[in-house]
């Protein structure tokens, strides 16, 4: 009887610790130098995206089809991805908006020509593990799945305005063997739709 | 009789213009916030960061601006958009008026966004829609993500046991 009571009990644990997890009511904040979860996503493209087994850093990249602050940085955005992937950099865009459909996301994917996956995080699953609010918003996560670098890609949406390109510090940084300067930075943004 | 008509009516017309004309202006640095709170130090302030763009900002406007009525006594609702300029005559004011907003509202033209951000919230990463509370210039609460009506009404009131 104490046996069965037992099972029920971690049953019950079970049930409420794994619907907490996927609530996303409250998500978590992560602070840098803090360890990230990881996570395993199976794509639209067909691919399996785990992020533990990436080797090196990897840019998430929380992204939107409509937002007008994430649409004017399409050529910097690709511009960092294909320097930094040619020098092992993982980039990985998220797509965590309800409203925005699979074939949206794909469509949005070609018409930007983005030379990255984006993942289509049904549920906004991966936004409440990493406890993104907008888009953009970017982490960047070492190989050790600590998290270095939590903030925006640079200081202005008008890339003729920018005056700090926060990101694309950050990455020359950790590739120099160096800690972020600059680790935590904010920008406006829209939030995401869980 | 017929010019005292016409002046009449021509004043009404006037009077209808001023009611509901969306004065926006360029909210440029920390000492024009600071002029705020302190042209209502008797009030608590309410800055509520919008888009036309931003589509949980135009469902919670209504809900908000008829609070902001319904509380004038102890509070100014201050609405800073962050909208483009080039925008600003066809999308901003129209739907401003649509939302019967017949107060002086700002855009955001301060030089680089985190100033602003970080004047309003050190703790804000500057998602939208936000609403913060300030009393005596001070932020007291902040809420981050589409409010209705009642919620607005119950951090008011929290706001003001303070």
């Amino acid at each position: 009887m104490s046996k069965l009571k037992s099972v029920i009990f971690l049953i019950i644990l079970f049930i409420s610790s794994t619907s907490a997890s996927f609530a996303g009511e409250n998500p978590k904040e992560l602070k840098i130098g803090e360890s990230v979860p990881d996570f395993s996503i199976t794509n639209y493209d067909g691919n399996t995206y785990s992020l533990s087994l990436n080797s090196g850093y990897t840019v998430l990249m929380f992204i939107s089809c409509e937002c007008p602050y994430v649409q004017p940085y399409t050529s910097r955005i690709n511009a960092l991805a294909n320097e930094y992937s040619a020098k092992g950099v993982t980039f990985w865009g998220v797509n965590s908006n309800n409203n925005e459909t699979t074939d949206r996301v794909k469509e949005h994917k070609t018409e930007k020509q983005y030379p990255f996956p984006v993942l289509k995080d049904n549920a906004s699953y991966i936004a409440d593990l990493f406890g993104a609010k907008k888009t953009p918003e970017i982490f960047v996560i070492d190989k050790n799945m600590t998290l270095v670098y939590h903030g925006r890609i640079d200081n202005d949406k008008d890339e003729s305005k920018v005056t700090s390109s926060d990101l694309k510090n950050a990455l020359e940084e950790l590739l120099a063997g160096k800690i972020v300067s600059n680790a935590s930075t904010v920008s406006f943004g829209c939030g995401i739709k869980r | 009789m017929n010019i005292i008509k016409k002046v009449i009516f021509l004043l009404l017309l006037l009077s209808f213009g001023r009611a509901y004309s969306q004065e926006i202006e360029p909210l440029k640095n920390e000492e024009m916030v600071k002029q705020i709170f302190q042209d209502n130090e008797k009030k608590i302030v309410v800055i509520n960061l919008w888009a036309q763009w931003c589509q949980p900002c135009k469902i919670e406007m209504p809900g908000l601006v008829k609070f902001s009525k319904e509380n004038a006594d102890d509070m100014k609702l201050i609405l800073v958009s962050l909208d483009d300029k080039k925008d600003l005559e066809t999308k901003t004011k129209p739907f401003l008026k649509s939302c019967d907003v017949d107060f002086i509202s700002y855009i955001n033209a301060f030089d680089k966004d985190e100033k602003l951000i970080m004047m309003l919230d050190k703790n804000w990463e500057g998602a939208i829609p936000a609403t913060f509370f300030y009393k005596d210039g001070v932020l007291v609460k902040s809420l981050i993500g589409m409010q209705d009506e009642k919620q607005f009404q119950k951090a008011l009131n929290e706001v003001k046991k303070m």
